[in-house]
C-alpha cells in the first residue's frame, strides 16, 4: 500500500486521473499473457520522458519497486509486479518523433504499436522489418525489452538488429541515450545489452529504428507434407542452394487439423506438416527461384504445392499460419506456448521429443515453428482452472526446454525468461555465466528496484564485483 | 612490471606448461612494450593464466594478428601480453546449420577459405584478413565494406566464450540465430578492445555463397556526384552489398587507377552486387542508367564491371583488404575512424577535405556510404595533424557521430583524447568497467575516458 | 488424451471459491477461454482512446473471472469496467478463442442491477416509459418544445441541467436541432399508402431515433419503398428494447419484446418487417433468442426472425426497380455495429446499393466498421471518451475525401454529423434510404427518357 502522501506526489507528476490505486483497478494490472498474477500498489500513466523520470526518481527515493508496461502481451510474466510497487504504463507515449529516410532511420516513442510503424512507413516505400506475431498489439518498447523475433528473422534478424539507439530512463531517474543514429558508436554496446533485458535495466522512452526499403517483389509458396522430416529436408535443401528465404514457417498435424476445422483451407487433415515459404527481393529471377523451391519441395515428397500469383492468393496462403494460434486456442480453454530453439537441422529431432513428452504426460501439443531458425512453438493445451492440469503442462514445458538445450539449442528464442523460465536458466548457464549477467544488471540497477524478480534466479550472488579468484 | 621477469616466467611455466612464454617480446602496443608474453593453447590455459595474472596485479592485453595495435589511447600499463596465436583451432563447424565456432586466434582468411569450400561465406571482410583474428576483429569492431549486406558484428556473433579479468570462464549466447535467454552480456564485448576480459571463442553465423557476384567500379569526379548517385541507389529497390568510396589517393595507392585509366582527381565507388544472375544484371543496368542521369558534359560518372577491366572480383576485394596497411605505412602516420548517420558521410568527407587543405595535411580516405563509416589516413606535421584531427572529430560529433583514433596517437600528442566527447552513457560505461575489471588490469588506459 | 477441459458449469463450480458471484457461473467457461494475450487492445475503440486495461476486453474478462472466483467483490468500483463498453464486438472478432465479452458485460450489468439496484429514473424509463409510445411522444414532445423555445438553453446557462445530471448537457450537444413533428405523425399524414405494384407488403418498424430526432430519414425510407412498388404499413411498435437489453435489464427487454409482438399482431399479413435502423433490425432478430424459453412467445419470435430485414438487406435483395438519376459525389460508408459484420453480417449490400447510383465515386472508408462511439447513450454518459472515439472516425472520414457519408442507424447519423461539425468538414451524413431517394429524385421525369414502365405502374412521376 502506498501512503496517501506518495499517491498525491504521483498525482502531482501525472495528474490525478492518471494514478490508479483502487483494488478493482489494480486487479486489471496484476496479469499479463503469462499465467501468474501479482497486485501492484499503483499504476501510473505517463505521457513524456520527463514524467517517466520523475516517477522513477520518486520510486528510487522511496525504495519502491517499479516496472515499465507497454501492452503486456508478453508470455512470460515480464510485466507482473511480483514485488508490488508501481506499474508505469507507457502506452500513451506513442508519438512519431522523426522519419529520416535519407539516413534510413525513424525515431518513435516506445509505446507505439510495432505494426503501426510499418503502416506509417508503407506509403513512403519503407518498413520496419521485425514483425513478431504480436506486432499489431505490442509496443516497440516491449519488443525491445524482449528482443522480439517473428517469422522474418531468418533473413532479416531480430529486434536487436534493427534498433540502434534508445533514450532510456535509468532506475535512479537519470535520462541517457544509448547508441544513436550512427552505427558502432565507440564504447561498450550497452544498447545491445539493454535490448532483451526484459524491462529490468531501465525504461526505454524513445527508440531509433533502422528502416528498410520495401522489397520490390514477394513470392509466397506453400507445401504440404506427409512427414516432418521431409519438410525439414526441404528447408535444408533451400539453404544449401544458397537461398535465404524471408519466411520459412512450419505447422504440424494437430495445428493443421485445428486450422482446417476453423477455416477450411483445403489442408488434408492427415498431413504431417505444412511449410510456408516466402522469397523476396528484386523481381528479376524471383520466379526462377520460386520454381527451384517448388522443385525442391516435390523432390522431398511434398504431397501438394501451392504458389501465390497475386496479393489475394498470398493472403490466402498466409491465412492458415496467421489463423494457427486462433485455431489452436479453440482446442482447449488455455495453452502454454513454449519457445525452445534448436539448431535448424535439429528441428525434426526436437519435434519428436515434444511428441514423446506429450505422450508421456498425456497432453495434446500442437506445433508451429519458425523452421528457418529452429525456433519451435509447441502449444501445450490445458485448462488453467484445474491446477493438476496446469502443473502437468508446466512440467512438460520444462522437459521440452531441457530437450532443446540438449540438442544444442536454448530455452527461449523470442519470448524471454521473465518469471516463467527463471528456474530453467541453470539448464543453460553455469554459475559464472549467471554471475556475469548479474554484474550487468547491477551496472544498470545497483539497488534492484527495476522490475525485480525476473530473469535471474534469486540464488545468484548479489552485489559486489569481480573477486580475486 | 611489479615483479621480476624471471619469477614471472618461472611461475608461468609451472602454471601453463604448454604455453610458450617470452621474456623479451618485441610487440609495441601503441607505444608500450610489455615485459612478458605468453601463448596459451587452450581456453582453460588462458583462464588459468589470466586468473594468476590478476592475482599478481599484472596489466594484460590480448594480441591477435597485431593489425590494430594503434587503436585508442596508449596503455597506462602493460606487463603481460596474451598472444592468442596458438589458440587457432576451429572448435565446431556445421555447414548445414550455417554456424561455426572458432578460437579467438584463428585468422579471418583461414575461416573464409575454410567455409568457401562448402559454398559458404564468412560475412566478415575487414582489413588485413590474412593476419587479423576473429577475436581481434570482434574486440575492435572492425567491419569491412560489405557490412551493409552482411550486417554488423552485433548481428553476426551468435555466442562468445570469454575469460573474465578474474580468470573465470563465462559463456554468452549460444549457437542459434535466436536466443533471448538472460542478459546479453556478450554484446558489450564487441568493440570493447579487450577491456572487459579476453575473448576466447566466438560463434559466428555464416551465409551461403550467392549464385552470382559482381563488382562495379564507378569513377566519380567529385563528392557531389557520388552523393547523388548513392542517394539514387539507396532510394531505389536495388540491394547493393557494398557502396565503398575510395578517395583519389586511395585509388592510386591500390593501383585501381591503372585498371580504370582514371585521373588522379577521380574517386572510385566499389559497388558489390550479389544474388540471382538476373537480379545482378538488372542492378548493373539500373546503376549504369543512374550514372548516365548524372553525366553533365565533361563530368562523367562511369560504371564498369570488374570483369570488363580484367580484375576478378575476389582479387579486387583482396587488394582492398590491404589498403589500411598500405596507407598507414605510406607516410600517413595517423588513422582516424569516423561513424555518422549514413547520409551525412558526404558532408563529413567534404569537410575533412577542406580541413586537410587548410592545415596542409595530406589526406586519403575510404567511406562506406551505405553504413556511414569514414576511415581517414593523414600525413603532416604533428601540430597540423592535431588541428586536423580535432576538426574532423568536431565535424563528426556535430553530425551525431563520433571519431576515434585508429593509429598514431603518439603523433597527436598526450592530451589528445582518442575517443572524443563523452556521451550521456559514459557513466554506465565506467560502471561496467569497474564491475568487470575492478583492478583495472585489462588493457588499462586505452579505452574511453582513459578506462 | 489427458484431463478433458471442463465444458460444464458443474465441473467449473468445483474450481470456484466461496464468495464468488454464482449468478455469473454460466459464463465461466466463456471467460476461462481468455488467455490474456491482449490482442483485443488495438481493436477496442474505448481502450484506444484511454489505454486503460479496465476498458478493454481482457480487463473486463479478468474482473469477471475474479467475481466468479471470489477475488473481487461486486461493488461500484466495477462500474468503470462494465459501463465503458460499446458492445461493438470488435474484441470478439479479433480474439483467438472468440470470447464473447459483450455477453459477459451485459450479464454483469444484469447482475449488478439486480443486486445493487438501478437508478430510479432508469427503471422508470425502461419499464414505464419505453413500452408506451404515446406517453413517450408526449413527454419528448414537451421537451422538444422547451428546446425550441430556448428554455433548455436557459436551463443550461443557469446550470440547472448540470444539477440534475451533468450528462444532460452533453446529451443536448449531440444534436442542435430537434424536429417539430415526429416521424409517426408525419407518416400518418402522408398520402394514403400506394398500392403495391410489386405485390409486396411490408411492415415498417419505427425506430425511436428516427421518430424523435430524424424523421426525415424515416420519410425517405418509406418513400423509397413505396416508389419501388412496395406496400408499406407503419407498425404500431414501441421501442425495440435494445437500450434496455444493453443496460442489462434483460427482464425489461423481454417485456418490451413481448409487448411488441402483441402490438404487431398477425405477422402473416406482411412479407417482411423492415427497419432502416441497424440497431432495431439487429435486436428484432434477437427476439427469438431472448424469448426462446417463453412457451407463449417463442414461436412468434421465431416467426418474426424469419420476416425481419434491414432496409439495405431488403432493397439489395429485391433490386431497385425505379430509375436512379446521377449524383456526382464522392461517397463513403460507415458500418453501424449492429448492422455490420459482427452482428447481422450485412456488409456488402449497403455498399452495392451506393455504388449502383450513377455518378457516385465510392471510396472505402478506413476502419469503416470501427464504432463511431455513440453506442446508444454512451456518447452522453461518457462524453469525453465518446468524443475521442469519434475523432478517430472523423479523421478517417476526412482522409477519404468524401462529400457524403452514408450509414444506416440514427445514433450513428447523429454522432457522425457531430463529428463532421467538430472537425469543420462539409461532409453530409445520410442514410442509405436518403441517398436512394435523392437519386430517385434526380432521375429525369418519366416520359422524357425512354424508360420502360410496367403497365400496372400507376404511380405518377415525381
Amino acid at each position: 500500500m502506498l501512503s496517501e502522501g506518495l499517491l498525491d506526489e504521483l498525482r502531482g507528476i501525472v495528474g490525478a486521473e492518471d494514478v490508479l490505486w483502487k483494488r478493482a483497478d489494480l486487479q486489471t494490472y496484476e496479469y499479463d499473457g503469462y499465467v501468474e498474477r501479482s497486485l501492484p500498489d499503483a499504476v501510473v500513466f505517463v505521457e513524456s520522458t520527463d514524467e517517466v523520470a520523475s516517477v522513477v526518481r520518486l520510486a528510487h527515493r522511496e525504495n519502491i519497486p517499479f516496472l515499465p508496461r507497454g501492452c503486456a502481451t508478453n508470455l512470460t510474466g515480464a510485466t507482473i509486479a511480483v514485488r508490488g510497487g508501481l506499474v508505469i504504463e507507457m502506452a500513451r507515449m506513442r508519438r512519431v518523433v522523426e522519419i529520416d529516410l535519407a539516413n534510413e532511420r525513424m525515431v518513435v516513442e516506445s509505446g507505439i504499436y510495432t505494426e503501426e510503424i510499418s503502416a506509417i512507413l508503407e506509403p513512403l516505400g519503407y518498413y520496419y522489418a521485425p514483425d513478431p506475431s504480436s506486432a499489431k498489439a505490442s509496443s516497440i518498447g516491449g519488443n525491445i525489452a524482449e528482443n522480439a523475433g517473428g517469422p522474418h528473422c531468418f533473413k532479416y534478424g531480430v529486434t536487436l538488429n534493427h534498433v540502434i539507439g534508445a533514450e532510456v530512463v535509468l532506475p535512479h531517474g537519470e535520462v541517457v541515450w544509448l547508441g544513436g543514429k550512427a552505427v558502432d558508436l565507440p564504447g561498450f554496446d550497452l544498447l545491445g545489452g539493454f535490448i532483451g533485458s526484459e524491462g529490468t535495466f531501465g525504461i526505454c522512452t524513445k527508440a531509433v529504428l533502422r528502416i528498410l526499403r520495401k522489397a520490390e517483389a514477394i513470392k509466397t509458396l506453400l507445401a504440404i507434407y506427409d512427414s516432418i522430416d521431409d519438410a525439414a529436408k526441404t528447408v535444408t535443401a533451400i539453404v544449401a542452394a544458397g537461398m535465404i528465404p524471408a519466411t520459412l514457417e512450419m505447422m504440424d498435424k494437430l495445428a493443421i487439423q485445428a486450422v482446417e476445422d476453423s477455416q477450411a483451407l483445403g489442408f488434408p487433415r492427415d498431413a504431417a506438416a505444412v511449410l510456408l515459404i516466402e522469397l523476396d527481393g528484386l523481381v528479376d529471377g524471383l520466379e526462377d527461384m520460386a520454381a527451384d523451391v517448388l522443385a525442391m519441395c516435390r523432390r522431398n515428397n511434398a504431397r501438394e504445392v501451392r504458389a501465390a500469383g497475386s496479393e489475394e492468393e498470398r493472403t490466402a496462403l498466409w491465412k492458415g499460419r496467421k489463423g494457427a494460434v486462433a485455431a489452436v486456442a479453440r482446442l482447449a480453454p488455455n495453452f502454454l506456448l513454449i519457445d525452445g530453439t534448436v539448431p535448424r537441422t535439429k528441428l525434426p529431432d526436437a519435434l519428436r521429443k515434444v511428441y514423446e513428452i506429450g505422450d508421456k504426460y498425456d497432453l495434446r501439443i500442437a506445433n508451429v515453428a519458425h523452421a528457418g531458425d529452429g525456433n519451435l512453438h509447441p502449444f501445450v493445451l490445458f485448462d488453467s482452472r484445474i491446477s493438476a492440469d496446469k502443473e502437468l503442462a508446466m512440467k512438460a514445458a520444462m522437459e521440452i526446454l531441457a530437450a532443446c538445450v540438449a540438442l544444442g539449442g536454448t530455452i527461449t528464442g523470442e519470448h524471454g525468461i521473465g518469471i516463467e523460465k527463471m528456474e530453467a536458466m541453470s539448464i543453460l548457464f553455469t554459475e559464472n555465466d549467471l554471475r556475469a549477467q548479474q554484474w550487468l544488471k547491477e551496472v544498470f540497477d545497483p539497488v534492484g528496484l527495476c522490475n525485480p524478480g525476473k530473469v535471474l534466479p534469486a540464488r545468484v550472488a548479489v552485489g559486489g564485483g569481480a573477486h580475486a579468484a | 612490471m611489479p615483479h621480476d621477469v624471471g619469477d614471472v616466467l618461472a611461475e608461468l611455466a609451472l602454471l601453463a606448461p604448454g604455453a610458450a612464454s617470452d621474456g623479451n617480446p618485441q610487440t609495441n602496443v601503441a607505444g608500450l612494450v610489455p615485459a612478458v608474453s605468453v601463448s596459451p593453447t587452450t581456453v582453460s590455459e588462458l583462464g588459468q593464466i589470466v586468473g594468476w595474472a590478476s592475482r599478481r596485479g599484472l596489466a594484460m592485453a590480448a594480441l591477435g594478428g597485431g593489425t590494430k595495435l594503434g587503436i585508442g589511447n596508449p596503455p597506462s600499463r602493460l606487463d603481460l601480453l596474451l598472444d592468442m596465436s596458438a589458440m587457432n583451432s576451429v572448435t565446431e563447424y556445421d555447414s548445414a546449420d550455417l554456424v561455426l565456432t572458432a578460437q579467438a586466434g584463428v585468422t579471418i582468411q583461414h575461416l573464409r577459405s575454410m567455409v568457401r569450400e562448402d559454398s559458404l561465406v564468412l560475412p566478415l571482410d575487414p582489413q588485413s584478413r590474412d593476419r587479423a583474428t576473429i577475436g581481434g576483429v570482434i574486440a575492435c569492431a572492425d567491419h569491412g565494406p560489405r557490412r551493409r549486406q552482411y550486417g554488423g558484428l552485433r548481428d553476426l556473433v551468435l555466442g562468445l566464450k570469454v575469460v573474465l579479468p578474474d580468470g573465470s570462464l563465462a559463456g554468452f549466447g549460444g549457437r542459434t540465430l535466436k536466443n533471448v535467454a538472460g542478459y546479453d552480456v556478450g554484446r558489450l564485448f564487441v568493440g570493447s578492445l579487450g577491456t572487459m576480459g579476453v575473448i576466447a571463442e566466438a560463434t559466428i553465423r555464416l551465409l551461403p555463397v550467392p549464385a552470382c557476384e559482381e563488382l562495379l567500379l564507378v569513377t566519380v569526379p567529385g563528392l557531389e556526384q557520388g552523393r547523388r548517385l548513392v542517394a539514387r541507389i539507396l532510394g531505389s529497390v536495388l540491394i547493393p552489398s557494398s557502396l565503398e568510396l575510395l578517395s583519389p589517393a586511395c585509388v592510386g595507392l591500390l593501383g585501381f587507377d591503372q585498371h580504370l585509366g582514371s585521373s588522379d582527381t577521380e574517386s572510385l565507388l566499389l559497388i558489390a552486387l550479389e544474388g540471382h544472375p538476373a537480379a545482378v544484371e538488372r542492378q548493373v543496368r539500373d546503376i549504369s542508367a543512374f550514372c548516365a542521369e548524372l553525366d553533365s558534359g565533361t563530368e562523367m560518372v562511369e560504371s564498369r564491371r570488374a570483369s570488363e577491366l580484367g580484375l576478378p572480383v575476389d582479387e579486387a576485394w583482396d587488394t582492398f583488404a590491404g589498403l589500411r596497411e598500405k596507407a598507414l605505412g605510406n607516410g600517413s602516420c595517423v588513422g582516424l575512424r569516423c561513424t555518422v548517420p549514413l547520409a551525412r558521410v558526404w558532408d563529413l568527407a567534404a569537410a575533412a577535405e577542406e580541413r586537410s587543405r587548410a592545415s596542409s595535411v595530406a589526406l586519403s580516405y575510404t567511406m562506406s556510404c551505405g553504413t556511414g563509416y569514414l576511415e581517414a589516413y593523414a600525413a603532416g606535421s604533428p601540430a597540423d595533424l592535431r588541428t586536423f584531427a580535432e576538426g574532423v572529430r568536431a565535424d563528426a560529433e556535430y553530425r551525431e557521430g563520433a571519431m576515434s583514433v585508429l593509429d598514431g596517437w603518439s603523433v597527436l600528442g598526450e592530451e589528445f583524447d582518442a575517443w572524443g566527447g563523452r556521451r550521456t552513457d559514459f557513466g554506465l560505461i565506467r560502471a561496467v568497467k569497474e564491475k568487470f575489471d575492478p583492478q583495472g588490469l585489462m588493457n588499462p588506459g586505452r579505452y574511453l575516458g582513459g578506462l | 488424451m489427458g484431463p478433458q477441459p471442463s465444458t460444464t458449469a458443474e465441473g467449473a463450480a468445483a474450481a470456484t471459491a466461496p464468495g464468488g458471484v454464482t449468478e455469473l457461473l454460466d459464463l465461466y467457461d466463456e471467460v476461462a477461454k481468455c488467455g490474456r494475450c491482449g490482442f483485443c487492445q488495438p481493436t477496442c475503440p474505448v481502450y484506444t482512446a484511454t489505454n486503460k486495461e479496465a476498458h478493454v476486453a481482457r480487463g473486463k474478462n479478468a474482473l469477471f473471472r475474479n467475481l466468479i472466483e471470489g477475488e473481487t467483490p461486486l461493488d461500484p468500483d466495477l462500474r468503470e469496467a462494465f459501463e465503458n463498453c460499446l458492445l461493438c464486438r470488435a474484441c470478439t472478432a479479433n480474439c483467438f478463442p472468440a470470447v464473447k465479452t459483450d455477453q459477459l458485460v451485459i450479464s454483469l450489468r444484469e447482475t449488478y442491477g439486480q443486486q445493487l439496484g438501478r437508478p430510479t429514473i432508469q427503471r422508470w424509463i425502461f419499464r414505464r416509459l419505453l413500452p408506451h409510445p404515446r406517453l413517450m411522444s408526449w413527454i419528448i414532445g414537451t421537451m422538444w418544445l422547451g428546446r425550441r423555445l430556448g428554455l433548455a438553453g436557459v436551463a443550461k446557462r443557469l446550470g440547472l441541467l448540470r444539477m440534475i445530471n451533468p450528462k444532460l448537457e452533453n446529451a443536448m450537444e449531440i444534436r442542435e436541432e430537434v424536429p417539430n413533428s415526429f416521424l409517426r405523425t408525419r407518416l400518418k399524414k402522408r398520402a394514403s399508402p400506394v398500392k403495391a405494384s410489386s405485390g409486396l407488403k411490408v411492415g415498417y418498424w419505427i425506430s425511436c431515433g428516427y421518430n424523435y430526432m430524424l424523421p426525415e430519414v424515416g420519410e425517405a425510407t418509406v418513400d423509397v419503398l413505396e416508389q419501388n412498388g412496395i406496400e408499406v404499413t407503419v407498425l404500431p411498435n414501441a421501442c425495440c428494447g435494445l437500450p434496455v437489453y444493453c443496460y442489462g435489464d434483460i427482464e425489461g427487454a423481454r417485456l418490451l419484446a413481448k409487448g411488441n409482438l402483441d402490438k404487431l399482431g398477425d405477422l402473416g399479413q406482411y412479407d417482411y418487417i423492415v427497419s432502416d435502423c441497424g440497431s432495431c433490425s439487429g435486436h428484432l432478430k434477437e427476439y427469438a433468442d431472448l424469448l426462446k424459453d417463453d412457451p407463449e412467445y417463442a414461436e412468434r419470435a421465431t416467426a418474426l426472425l424469419g420476416k425481419v430485414r434491414a432496409f439495405s438487406e431488403l432493397m439489395h435483395a429485391l433490386g431497385v426497380s425505379v430509375p436512379l438519376g446521377e449524383l456526382p459525389a464522392t461517397v463513403t460508408y460507415h458500418d453501424p455495429c449492429h448492422l455490420g459484420a459482427r452482428y447481422q453480417g450485412i456488409v456488402s449490400q449497403p455498399r452495392e446499393l451506393i455504388r449502383s447510383v450513377p455518378g457516385v465515386d465510392y471510396r472505402e472508408l478506413r476502419e469503416a466498421d470501427w464504432c463511431c462511439g455513440a453506442a446508444g447513450s454512451y456518447n452522453f454518459m461518457h462524453n469525453d471518451i465518446s468524443m475521442k472515439i469519434l475523432d478517430r472516425k472523423t479523421e478517417n472520414v476526412e482522409k477519404s475525401g468524401a462529400d457524403v457519408l452514408v450509414t444506416e442507424c440514427p445514433s450513428c447519423i447523429m454522432q457522425l454529423s457531430l463529428g463532421a461539425k467538430r472537425r469543420g468538414l462539409p461532409t453530409r451524413v445520410l442514410s442509405v434510404s436518403q441517398l436512394l431517394q435523392e437519386a430517385e429524385q434526380a432521375a429525369p421525369p418519366a416520359g422524357t427518357e425512354a424508360t420502360t414502365t410496367a403497365p400496372e405502374n400507376e404511380s405518377p412521376g415525381p
